[in-house]
């Protein structure tokens, strides 16, 4: 099955049907050609099974399969399932092609049993967790990570009632995964605020997006490092459990107040990074994330500013992002080619930044060309002096700001700094999230990736 | 890295417990042919949240939290079709046909809605709430599988002639028994079961027929029960 189905894979406009029938000692392929789609379907969550096939789920709820030229152009897509499904924007690839999706009381793993490429089995796979009888839900999820585990979220349950005198236990929501060689489910990070959405990279970071609509500065998202798992004991409770606290604030400047939706990590350029959509503004966020003494934080940047609105955002392969919404697949190959800021990382005394294209010297040696603040994440805030070097290939600043403090954010406004060849910045503004200051070896190493 | 080897082994196990329904050790008779046959109606499905409406307190039963509001139906089959008028509704945390919509009425949309105790409820045996785990589709009618106590049952629903009938089939395998269902009493002037007898509103079918029992419900008052009986003038 799994050969016919890359198959498909490599036959351009040509979608398999799985075969069953025998001729001539081998099995025979039918095929169902794909229609050249002007409809565009549209596109709420994705998951690629390889570098240029993904599923996907609609806005109504059907799952559908595309394919992709390596460039990530659509060739075509057909529907996988016409059911329509209140599942949560976010899919995982399961054996034999079968899809797994989650609503808010099933996760639910669909196969294709009779192999005519269209679903038709749909087994409610997990049903239960702790604190379900107390009204917890699936919130986010299904996420695969790679020891072949399946997490979701779910929300705190309501509090058992205390009895007289005591204080009822703060409940909270907590992410969980579950393993088909283990006999419960496993909690791997708990939260005091609700989970909307998350992402596990391939060392087992995970990225969360934390629900707090009450604060209008920004939005939250959590880095945290999953417990490790041992595939002996697949069913083991983590010795510690991580608790999943906001580790960087996504500024509501910087996303124009729109909340970012889904989140996605990806490669480029050697580093781990994060991107992040924001629907209502058509911004893409990309989050540089870096550990600094078992502390995560990092800087947070514009990316992109599309054309078009995105609902979802997946690494294809290594630095190839694609984003789905209203209008289909849009290919965000690549870096935009807009002069926009790359990179913030930290200096024994100030902070470097990177940019796309070599800036114009004579404005990035102005000192009153930046402005540099300190927020603390208490409350507070302080503007840095700033005397700016620039680096001789004209792509990097030093601005020294003297000893920057932990427990701030630190937000850079470029004022008027175009690049030699005049062309404006994406966005002026970007921000560092400072937990914890590097070592001086660790920042030389930052401040210089090669 | 992204295939989920592991889940093979569930995979099969799913497909392990689906199986036994389409090959039963008891080879069903088909049963569907003792029922007039319509033109079927191509489903829409849709799972989705609804806000829940049922008024009996029995059928509530399953949906009660401790609150006066009983919890929504966070996950039911809607099985519509641009072609009718009726929508019936499955849930899977009662695992049972809690109503059935009727998009043109004037007064209440519920032609029917779920009473009293779930059907399989009165077999000899059965007890506890039932365990949805899964739904196949087959030529694209739903087939809602569970086990309710020692009964494993694949019920299937679907609509014919533009929604003017619905039909409803249970299949029981490894059965010990006769299996009792039980219905609502103001519908069994509308149902025609292809085996078995009612008492009052409990349909008796005897064990050589759980294999495969179908139900016909007539969804539109005085409707003849298939296009077949329809006077041609």
């Amino acid at each position: 099955m799994n050969r016919y189905f890359h198959a498909l894979i490599f036959c351009s406009l040509v979608f398999l049907s799985i075969g069953r029938a025998q001729e001539a000692g081998e099995e025979a392929r039918s095929v169902i050609k794909i229609t050249p789609q002007t409809a565009k379907p549209s596109v709420m969550a994705m998951v690629p099974f390889d570098e240029t096939n993904a599923f996907f789920l609609n806005k109504r709820g059907q799952v559908g399969v595309a394919k992709f030229s390596p460039g990530l152009s659509l060739i075509g897509w057909e529907y996988y399932s016409e059911l329509k499904w209140n599942a949560h924007p976010s899919l995982a690839v399961g054996p034999n092609y079968s899809v797994i999706m989650a609503s808010t009381n099933e996760v639910t793993q669909a196969f294709d049993t009779d192999a005519d490429v269209e679903l038709d089995f749909f087994q409610a796979l997990i049903k239960d967790w702790p604190g379900r009888d107390r009204g917890s839900i699936i919130t986010a999820g299904p996420v695969a990570d790679s020891h072949g585990r399946l997490l979701f979220a779910i929300s705190a349950p309501s509090a058992i009632p205390a009895g007289e005198g005591e204080e009822a236990p703060v409940e909270k929501s907590h992410i969980v995964a579950w393993h088909p060689e283990a006999d419960k489910l496993v909690t791997i990070t708990e939260s005091q605020l609700p989970i909307g959405a998350f992402a596990v990279d391939r060392s087992g970071v995970l990225a969360a997006r934390l629900v707090m609509p009450e604060y209008k500065g920004g939005f939250f998202i959590s880095l945290t490092e999953l417990p490790p798992f041992d595939s002996d004991a697949p069913s083991a409770v983590p010795t510690s459990l991580p608790f999943t606290l906001p580790s960087l604030v996504i500024p509501a400047e910087l996303t124009k107040n729109q909340e970012p939706t889904e989140l996605a990590f990806f490669r480029e350029h050697g580093r781990d990074k994060l991107a992040l959509v924001c629907p209502g503004s058509r911004q893409l966020i990309e989050v540089v994330h870096s550990k600094i003494a078992d502390v995560w934080q990092g800087s947070i940047l514009l990316r992109q500013i599309l054309d078009q609105s995105i609902e979802s955002v997946v690494e294809m392969g290594p630095g190839l992002l694609l984003g789905g919404g209203e209008d289909g697949f849009i290919p965000l190959n690549g870096e935009s080619s807009k002069f926009r800021i790359t990179n913030i990382e930290l200096a024994d005394d100030g902070i470097v930044l990177d940019f796309s294209d070599e800036v114009d010297r004579y404005e990035a040696s102005r000192a009153d060309n930046f402005l540099v603040q300190s927020v603390s994440l208490k409350g507070g805030e302080s503007n840095l002096n700033v005397v700016p070097m620039i680096e001789s290939d004209g792509r990097t600043i030093v601005l020294k700001t003297g000893t920057l403090s932990e427990g701030t954010v630190i937000r850079i406004q470029c004022q008027r700094l175009p690049s030699e060849s005049g062309a404006t910045l994406l966005s002026n503004a970007a921000f560092y999230t400072i937990h914890r200051k590097p070592s001086p070896e660790e920042g030389k190493e930052k401040a210089d990736p090669r | 890295m992204r295939l989920l080897v592991p889940l093979i082994a569930v995979a099969l196990s799913a497909l392990s417990a689906l199986l036994p329904v389409q090959a039963q050790e008891d080879a069903p008779v088909s049963s569907e042919s003792a029922l007039p046959v319509g033109l079927s109606v191509k489903l829409d499905i849709s799972r989705r949240l609804l806000k829940n409406f049922l008024t009996d307190e029995t059928a509530l039963i399953p949906y009660r939290n401790g609150t006066e509001t009983p919890n929504d139906f966070s996950g039911a089959f809607s099985l519509g079709s641009p072609k009718a008028r009726h929508v019936p509704i499955w849930d899977p945390v009662s695992c049972r046909l809690v109503g059935i919509l009727d998009l043109k009425a004037t007064d209440s949309p519920y032609l029917f809605l779920a009473e009293g105790p779930m059907p399989t409820s009165r077999t000899s045996g059965v007890s506890g709430e039932p365990n949805y785990f899964g739904m196949r589709l087959d030529r694209g009618r739903p087939e809602f599988l569970y086990t309710h106590g020692p009964l494993t049952v694949a019920e299937m629903i679907w609509l014919e002639d533009d929604g003017e009938i619905m039909k409803q089939r249970f299949s029981f395998r490894k059965v010990k028994g006769d299996i009792s269902l039980v219905f609502p009493a103001s519908w069994v002037d509308r149902i025609t079961a292809s085996s078995g007898s009612f008492e009052d509103n409990v349909l008796t079918v005897p064990r050589e027929s759980a294999a495969e029992i179908t139900l016909l419900y007539r969804l539109l008052e005085g409707a003849p029960e298939s296009d077949a009986d329809k006077d041609p003038q």
